[in-house]
């Protein structure tokens, strides 16, 4: 199948074609939706501008990861976010990057950053490489791990594949954001 | 009103007659109709409080990007007090007037794939952008567009083909199983 057929019958299955008619921006409705929005503030909300750091450091390549923080809270399953902690109190360090590593850590999971708090960070998660099925993960935060070295920064809308040990988020380059390569290791690694 | 305030609410209303209805349409095939107008508030509102942020030269792109944030906490957020069956209808939009084909071969082999993957593809089709807009859209680089989409449009060429070859041997099988009874 070429580009132009896939896209052809791809474009056929549109549910809303661009030729049916939406509500114009003329109406009255639209009209009273943008008077209404532009009376409203124009402060920005804290959690579209700020980012974060995932606290998780730890572990990685030695995977000889933290004791402590941790905590996984629940199963995790179905509706019921799972909640990792993004922090530890043991000191981060990184060995070189490898799939062997990568494949021992449990759970990962691919996840868009819906939500943005103080103390959490809300991924709505796309695929689970193993060791899960919940529809959303909470990172928790641990004041005072923002400099540690090796863990993603987070930020509102951006897609993660994350992995954990032992409820911990795992720093090191084992978490990151969603890159082709990161991709590419994550499938190796776990058979996806 | 003050100067200032005059000219955003001018570059405003100038940025809504360019996106809102592309932005209804993003948002109706993406969610189910009575929810429709709540999320296309939210995208419009966010919009206005981050008027100052959007890139000249790529204002709807950038405009279906905050819909999609949108669309993304609307489905969270539904999953959180609907059961499973009404959250698949919820999840799965269905279109106000069926009076285009289904192609439910297409919709099988669609939802083998990740949901990043269908969402590039619906991007590319359905909102009919090239890969620097889905870019835009993402928040990814258009290079990283370009593979990913790349690979995602091979994923459902191949699986389809898998599909019809299987369709084929299905009704060869069924064909010869009917001529061993008649005969």
């Amino acid at each position: 199948m070429t580009d132009d057929d896939l896209r052809r019958r791809l474009s056929a299955s549109n549910p809303t074609p661009p030729w049916e008619p939406v509500d114009p921006v003329d109406s009255d409705r639209a009209r009273a939706l943008m008077e209404d929005i532009m009376s409203t503030e124009t402060a920005r909300p804290r959690t579209e501008r700020r980012s974060y750091r995932l606290i998780g450091a730890v572990a990685a390549a030695l995977v000889v990861v933290v004791g402590g923080a941790a905590v996984l809270t629940g199963p995790g399953a179905g509706g019921d976010p799972l909640v990792l902690t993004g922090g530890s109190d043991a000191l981060a360090s990184c060995l070189p990057f490898d799939e062997a590593t990568l494949a021992t850590m449990s759970p990962a999971f691919a996840g868009t950053v819906t939500e943005l708090t103080d103390s959490v960070a809300t991924l709505e998660v796309d695929g689970w490489y193993t060791d899960g099925d919940a529809e959303s993960v909470d990172i928790q935060y641990t004041p005072g791990f923002e400099a540690l070295i090796g863990t993603p920064t987070m930020e509102m809308g951006q897609r993660y594949l994350i992995t954990a040990t032992d409820g911990v988020v795992n720093g090191c380059g084992y978490s990151g954001l969603a890159t082709p390569d990161l991709e590419e290791a994550f499938e190796s690694a776990f058979g996806a | 009103m003050d100067s200032t305030a005059a000219a955003r609410r001018r570059r405003f209303e100038a940025l809504a007659a360019d996106v809102y209805e592309p932005v209804q349409r993003y948002v109706r095939r993406r969610v189910d109709a009575d929810s429709t107008d709540d999320v296309v508030s939210e995208t419009m509102l966010t919009i206005w409080r981050r008027l100052d942020d959007v890139p000249p030269q790529a204002e709807l792109p950038w405009a279906y990007g905050v819909a999609r944030r949108q669309v993304a906490n609307h489905h969270r957020s539904s999953r959180r007090h609907l059961s499973l069956v009404s959250r698949m209808q919820a999840q799965r939009p269905v279109p106000p007037e069926a009076d285009h084909p289904l192609d439910f071969e297409l919709d099988a082999a669609l939802a083998t794939l990740s949901k990043p993957d269908r969402e590039l593809l619906h991007l590319w089709t359905w909102e009919d952008l090239e890969p620097a807009d889905i870019a835009v859209v993402l928040g990814l680089t258009p290079n990283a567009v370009s593979i990913r989409l790349h690979r995602a449009k091979k994923k459902l060429s191949e699986k389809l083909e898998t599909m019809r070859k299987d369709a084929v041997a299905s009704g060869h099988s069924h064909r010869e199983s009917r001529k061993r009874d008649r005969s």
